[in-house]
């Protein structure tokens, strides 16, 4: 008989109750056991992790303090030598004033150079800072820290005509922080100092005199891209640019008021509607004047294979030994001479005509008269022929040191002639016009010097030009000792001239023939240098009511600089330097370094 | 009538034992999981362990290898003094010349110099020479340098041994245990350097990473660590495990290291290796 009320399990109720209770348990157990092994991986990745994100903090704090090294360095070598100059300047005008020896003279006195660590220690660029990235936030690392100097003094043993060198003990202390994460690197070391003469081709232009007492100015179009110093005379109109500013002895110069229609001599930076591009840089006023040399017996020497620091006139005597003939109180005949040890030495005015050939020969026809002398110089050890104009031709086993030497003027240089018409518009690449055929050989370091004017009457370019080919080390200098270089009327409009030129003479300077006639004759394109005593106009030109400026008669001026020029890194064979001295190298070598 | 119910609660023996055997199947599961699950884990701690001490081993003798200075390191053949001659570089072993910023002095004049041209006096020939001091550390050279300690010049490109003699130091000048022969020039420092020794060395009968100052005791870096491979570069691309011929210099180091930790019977191996490229002492001046 069965009860309606019992229920049809045979288990006793209190048997479920416990069965459920085993299964509980056994499931809690298990889920501990699960969960365990799963904070145990857990546990195991994050500390990993935590492993791996402590590492590559540690590496970015230490990178970030490498990097605040690096700044220090590049302070040290790139950025100190303008402000070495600004703290020299006082000692480096009494110097040149004073006429010293700098073989025996100190140029920064001892009695200064414990001052001159406390300005050194002043000033910007020593304390560094900085984020990695070049992020503006510290997220990725950042680095702070100090330049320090101490023990100014000078090497004696470097102080030569050419300059002198300076010692100073410098560290670089740098904290490089990511997040928590610090390191500290510190470096020790000397600071080599390098003082040089300026060679007169540092300069895009160098001139004494502005020329302004000669109606001469520099107007909107002219475009300098390397330094620029004239002493004094200076006139402006418009907007002449200046990329690395300018320089000048004087306390004023002259800007254009286009309200008064004249000149105003002012100190400012600009008057007015003349408003020169300084390029960022400034006009400086009162800077110490640059003197040019006024003759080019140095460059004589060299040619005749004399010693050319020696700057006295050369002798007949002089001229007739170094050149092997007989003569002994009278000049040497009209003629080309090769002298054993020197360069091309030309008694007499010559054309002289420069082109490359076959092999990369470098060769000049030199035009005396009736006579025509060739040589072929072969690089990079010779022979050079000089083909006379009657005779059998002379051979040298050896490259002419780079001299030419023209004991009265150059009355035509040129190159080759054009292939063609100029493109329009000009290149503004700073390329040369293809048309234009190459008078200088990649392997020539040639300079030419006239005791009276050099005439140019072609285009003379290189064949590797700087500003498209790096490392091209072809390069010529051109100068006139005591009269001009001069573009004369037989060259070609928008004339490409490549070289460092110098007329250095009192009055003289880098002129065009026929300058205020005729039809306007576009731009005398340089690459190079030119230094020169007085600045003459070499076109003529209108200023509107607004200060635009118009060609009318004569050449405009398109001048780039040379920039294997700047600092003195090059220049051509025998080119002068100034009397003047300035820092030109600072160089650090490190002697230790240490983490923290 | 109605049914008298007995109790009915308990387990049979039969199903006692089922569900013994049972949970007793579960927990030797769960306690062969936990086993296993804590294996993992001891042999992943020790792995990180391992790694964690291999880092710190491998950035400690990078930091050395920066720090050192003139040739860098101490190779065989070379102008290192004779009591370092045990502690040269080759494959197996690296052995610097660790500097300090703060334990250098700029080495001062000879005096007379520098005389006529005729007759310059650039040499230091003597066993004491002249030191400007303090440094920017203001240290001078009674802080830095003791009997005995091994003092590198550094003259512009050359590097001279010399050792410290007793009381070394007197005004502004340091004494050495023999004459000095060096040209000098106004890039000249003295410096106090650690011969640093990395070497696997047996230690208690197992090999190990040690690091030697000098010839002091060795230091067991970690005993984890059982092997040192070291190559070097003259030109930062290829690498030999043999150091450059005396004076040259290396441009790069490359450092391996390989540990190996035990846990249980199951050992956990790593292999870590780093470049350091030799940083140039000198800026050469810009070509433009």
């Amino acid at each position: 008989m069965k009860d309606s009320n019992q229920n049809t399990s045979t288990k006793p109720n209190g048997m479920q109750d416990r069965e459920g209770g085993y299964i509980t348990i056994m499931v809690l157990l298990m889920m501990v056991v699960m969960m365990a092994m799963l904070l145990a991986v857990l546990s195991g990745s994050i500390s990993s992790v935590k492993q791996a994100g402590g590492q590559s903090g540690l590496i970015q704090a230490r990178a970030a303090a490498e990097a605040g090294q690096a700044d220090g360095l590049y302070t040290l070598n790139q950025e100190l030598v303008p402000q070495l100059n600004t703290m020299f300047t006082t000692y480096l005008r009494s110097f040149a004033q004073s006429g010293g020896n700098s073989t025996t003279t100190a140029i920064i006195p001892q009695s200064s150079w414990a001052g001159l660590i406390n300005t050194l220690n002043a000033m910007n660029g020593t304390t560094i800072s900085g984020n990695l990235s070049g992020s503006t936030t510290a997220a990725s690392g950042s680095y702070s820290g100090a330049i320090t100097f101490s023990n100014f003094r000078s090497d004696p043993i470097s102080f030569t005509a050419q300059g002198q060198n300076y010692m100073v003990d410098y560290r670089i202390t740098s904290n490089g922080t990511n997040k928590a994460y610090r390191r500290e690197v510190v470096t020790s070391g000397t600071l080599r100092i390098g003082l040089g003469r300026q060679y007169i081709n540092q300069f895009l232009l160098l001139a004494d005199d502005g020329g302004s007492t000669g109606g001469n100015f520099y107007a909107t179009g002219m475009n300098f891209d390397g330094p620029v110093q004239v002493n004094r005379n200076w006139r402006f109109a418009g907007s002449p640019r200046f990329a690395m500013g300018a320089k000048t002895a004087a306390a004023t110069v002259q800007m254009y008021n286009c309200t008064t229609r004249t000149y105003q001599n002012v100190s400012t930076q600009t008057n007015g509607c003349t408003t020169p591009n300084w390029g960022g840089a400034s006009l400086q006023y009162n800077a110490p004047a640059v003197n040019l040399p006024n003759n080019s017996f140095s460059q004589a020497r060299g040619a005749l294979g004399l010693d050319a620091n020696d700057t006295s006139t050369v002798t007949n005597q002089q001229a007739c030994g170094a050149l092997g003939l007989s003569c002994t109180t009278a000049a040497p005949p009209n003629g080309v001479y090769m002298p054993a040890s020197g360069g091309i030495y030309i008694q007499g005015n010559a054309d002289i005509k420069m082109s490359i050939g076959t092999t990369g020969k470098q060769i000049y026809t030199i035009t005396q008269g009736s006579a025509i002398t060739t040589i072929e110089v072969t690089y990079p050890n010779g022979p050079t022929v000089l083909i006379p104009p009657t005779g059998s031709p002379k051979t040298q086993n050896r490259v002419p040191n780079g001299q030419i030497y023209v004991t009265g003027s150059v009355t035509s240089l040129t190159g080759p002639d054009r292939s063609g018409s100029l493109p329009t518009p000009l290149p503004t690449d700073g390329s040369t016009p293809s048309v234009i055929r190459p008078a200088v050989s990649k392997d020539s370091k040639i300079n030419i010097a006239a005791a009276g004017d050099v005439t140019i009457q072609s285009d003379i370019v290189y064949e590797q030009n700087p500003n498209t080919v790096p490392g091209a080390s072809n390069i010529l200098g051109i100068i006139s000792g005591t009269g001009n270089v001069k573009v004369g009327t037989s060259a070609p409009n928008d004339v490409y001239i490549q070289a460092a030129l110098l007329a250095g003479a009192s009055g003289k300077g880098f002129a065009a023939d026929a300058y205020n006639s005729g039809a306007p004759r576009g731009s005398i394109h340089l690459l190079g240098s030119l230094a020169e005593s007085t600045d003459p106009p070499r076109g003529v030109g209108n200023i509107a009511s607004n200060g635009t400026v118009t060609i009318n008669n004569g050449y405009g001026d398109a001048f780039n600089y040379d920039q294997r020029f700047l600092n003195g890194a090059t220049a051509p064979p025998f080119f002068p330097s100034t009397t003047v001295f300035s820092a030109q190298t600072a160089l650090p070598k490190e002697a230790t370094w240490g983490e923290r | 009538m109605s049914s008298s119910k007995g109790n009915t609660s308990g387990m049979t023996l039969t199903e006692t034992l089922v569900a013994v055997a049972i949970a007793s199947m579960i927990l030797m599961l769960m306690t062969s999981l936990v086993k296993v699950g804590g294996t993992v884990s001891n042999q992943s701690r020790a792995k990180r362990n391992l790694d964690d001490a291999m880092r710190a081993t491998l950035e400690g003798v990078s930091q050395d290898v920066r720090a050192s200075i003139g040739p860098r390191i101490m190779i065989a053949g070379s102008t290192i003094p004779s009591s370092l001659n045990a502690y040269t570089s080759t494959g197996t072993t690296l052995g610097l010349i660790v500097g300090d910023p703060a334990m250098a002095l700029t080495v001062a004049p000879p005096t007379g110099y520098p005389g006529p041209s005729t007759a310059r006096v650039v040499t230091y020939t003597t066993n004491t020479i002249n030191l400007t001091q303090p440094n920017l550390d203001s240290k001078s050279c009674s802080d830095i340098f003791k009997d005995g300690d091994n003092v590198l010049i550094t003259s512009d490109t050359q590097n001279y041994w010399m050792t410290a003699a007793a009381t070394p130091c007197g005004t502004a000048s340091l004494k050495f245990t023999s004459n000095a022969n060096f040209t000098y020039s106004q890039l000249a420092k003295a410096a106090k350097v650690l011969p640093v020794y990395y070497s696997v060395s047996t230690i208690d009968g197992q090999a190990t990473l040690t690091r030697q100052i000098g010839s002091g005791s060795k230091q067991v870096i970690d005993p984890d660590i059982t092997s040192l491979t070291v190559e070097y570069s003259s030109d930062g691309a290829n690498f030999s495990g043999s150091p450059p011929s005396a004076p040259a210099t290396p441009k790069a180091i490359r450092i391996t290291i390989a540990g190996t930790n035990w846990n249980g019977k199951k050992p956990s191996a790593l292999t870590l290796s780093n470049t350091i490229f030799m940083r140039d002492s000198t800026i050469p001046q810009t070509v433009r």
